[in-house]
């Protein structure tokens, strides 16, 4: 069976001399920008899921007053202009809640972005995240009514890692972003990496409303949850990120 | 801002790292270098895979790259279940049986010289061996039935299980199983008749 069972390996090479692997992929890739490909259709529009389960460790949290995260600096200031390349994805479509009801409605996406320029992509439900992962934030708000923002992420272990805005001191009580107004595609100027999260489950959250919150509010509610999180914050948008967290 | 710290990770590297569902994700916002990744991950085994259904590697070339762009085409109806492999090998089989069925004839004309232009840059000798194991082997799985031929593929060239096979050929997995076995046991025979 030996020579036949090399003739079988021989399968899986390729029989002839023919482009190298760097030129075949560089053919298909130019094919696949040649007019022959439709344009992206539309991401489907994310639903908004309203789940929670077990806030036991969110109320550990709040005895070991762990609330940790990092704030890696991209650019300057909330910046029109990032210095990142982000790739064009249909907005979520979510509306703050107890605004005007309109065509325009305020959006908000994330990226998984790296401090390096040009590394920035979509962060979809199902993506696994590593250290070096930051999470990156653009909205857009075409209308003139205030809206505030705030993003958090949380872990297996149910801790609470804080994106937007940043809270590093627990004596503070930081509030919503209040979002610029009449804006398209406007990049939060950081890209926020959760500091050593529990292997496992990651949810990032993303609160749209029409007055600002407060981090020590929001997680009482966490804290107090037994229901969806959506339903603990009901003049509130949310929006939901599944993603997995992968310890290195 | 209260606190900075710049950590760089290359990007490359991280898509390399991430699972073809995720790749697809990815490639279905519009990412092209997310998709770059998983065409480069699977290329070598779809281009054999097409240049040994198709019976020439050129023409197997020219199928994967058309593979691969239907793939790209279609990327956002991909449902991500974990079986991406198998989605990316029926696609190309598909594609190697249309491209068999259209160039049948044509096919036998131009292998030869298709044979000889893809390795006119090896020295003679690696060339005569590449065509003659290559040669060996097509000519075993020509004369197999086309059942038997793709199961066979499908398993030593894809490297794809039998429940992946059985679900790629629409038959119960007992069946791709036997079509795997009796495959392999002719072109044994094939292989070892041509021995002797």
């Amino acid at each position: 069976m030996g020579r036949f069972a090399e003739e079988l390996r021989r399968l899986r090479e390729l029989p002839g001399a023919g482009p190298s692997a760097d030129e075949f992929v560089a053919r298909v890739m130019a094919s696949c920008t040649t007019g022959v490909a439709p344009a992206p259709e539309p991401t489907r529009p994310r639903r908004l899921i309203w789940r929670f389960g077990s806030v036991l460790a969110v109320a550990a949290m709040f005895v070991l007053g762990v609330v940790s995260m990092r704030k890696l600096r991209l650019t300057g200031t909330d910046s029109p202009a990032p210095s990142v390349a982000l790739p064009a994805v249909t907005p979520s479509g979510v509306t703050a809640r107890g605004g005007a009801s309109d065509a325009s409605p305020t959006t908000v996406q994330a990226f998984v972005g790296h401090a390096a320029p040009g590394a920035a992509l979509p962060l979809l439900d199902g993506a696994t995240l590593r250290p070096g992962d930051g999470i990156l934030i653009r909205y857009s708000n075409p209308s003139a009514r205030r809206v505030y923002l705030m993003v958090f992420a949380l872990d297996e272990q149910r801790t609470v890692h804080w994106l937007h805005p940043a809270y590093l001191d627990e004596s503070s009580n930081p509030t919503s972003l209040e979002l610029a107004r009449e804006v398209t595609d406007r990049v939060l100027p950081e890209v926020a990496e959760p500091e050593n999260p529990a292997p496992g489950a990651l949810r990032v959250y993303a609160l749209l409303s029409a007055t600002p919150l407060d981090v020590k509010g929001v997680e009482s509610r966490l804290d107090a949850a037994t229901r969806p999180i959506p339903e603990l914050f009901p003049q509130v948008e949310v929006e939901e990120w599944r993603c997995a967290w992968l310890a290195k | 801002m209260r606190s900075v710290a710049v950590r760089r990770a290359p990007l490359p590297h991280a898509l390399d790292e991430r699972g073809d569902d995720e790749l697809m994700r990815l490639a279905a916002t519009g990412e092209r270098a997310a998709y770059e990744a998983l065409v480069r991950r699977h290329q070598e085994r779809v281009r054999a895979y097409c240049a040994r259904w198709c019976g020439n590697s050129l023409v197997g070339d020219d199928v994967a790259q058309e593979c691969f762009v239907e793939v790209w085409r279609r990327r956002e109806s991909y449902v991500p279940q974990g079986r991406f492999k198998a989605y990316l090998f029926h696609t190309a089989a598909n594609r190697c049986k249309n491209q068999r069925r259209a160039q049948a004839r044509e096919l036998a004309v131009t292998d030869a010289h298709a044979h000889a232009d893809a390795r006119a840059s090896a020295p003679i000798s690696e060339r005569i061996r590449l065509r003659e194991r290559s040669e060996r082997i097509e000519r075993g799985l020509a004369r197999l039935p086309e059942p038997q031929r793709e199961a066979v593929l499908l398993r030593y060239c894809a490297e794809l299980d039998y429940a992946e096979i059985a679900s790629l050929a629409g038959v119960p997995e007992a069946t791709a199983r036997s079509r795997v076995f009796l495959g392999l046991m002719k072109l044994r025979r094939v292989l070892r008749a041509e021995q002797e």
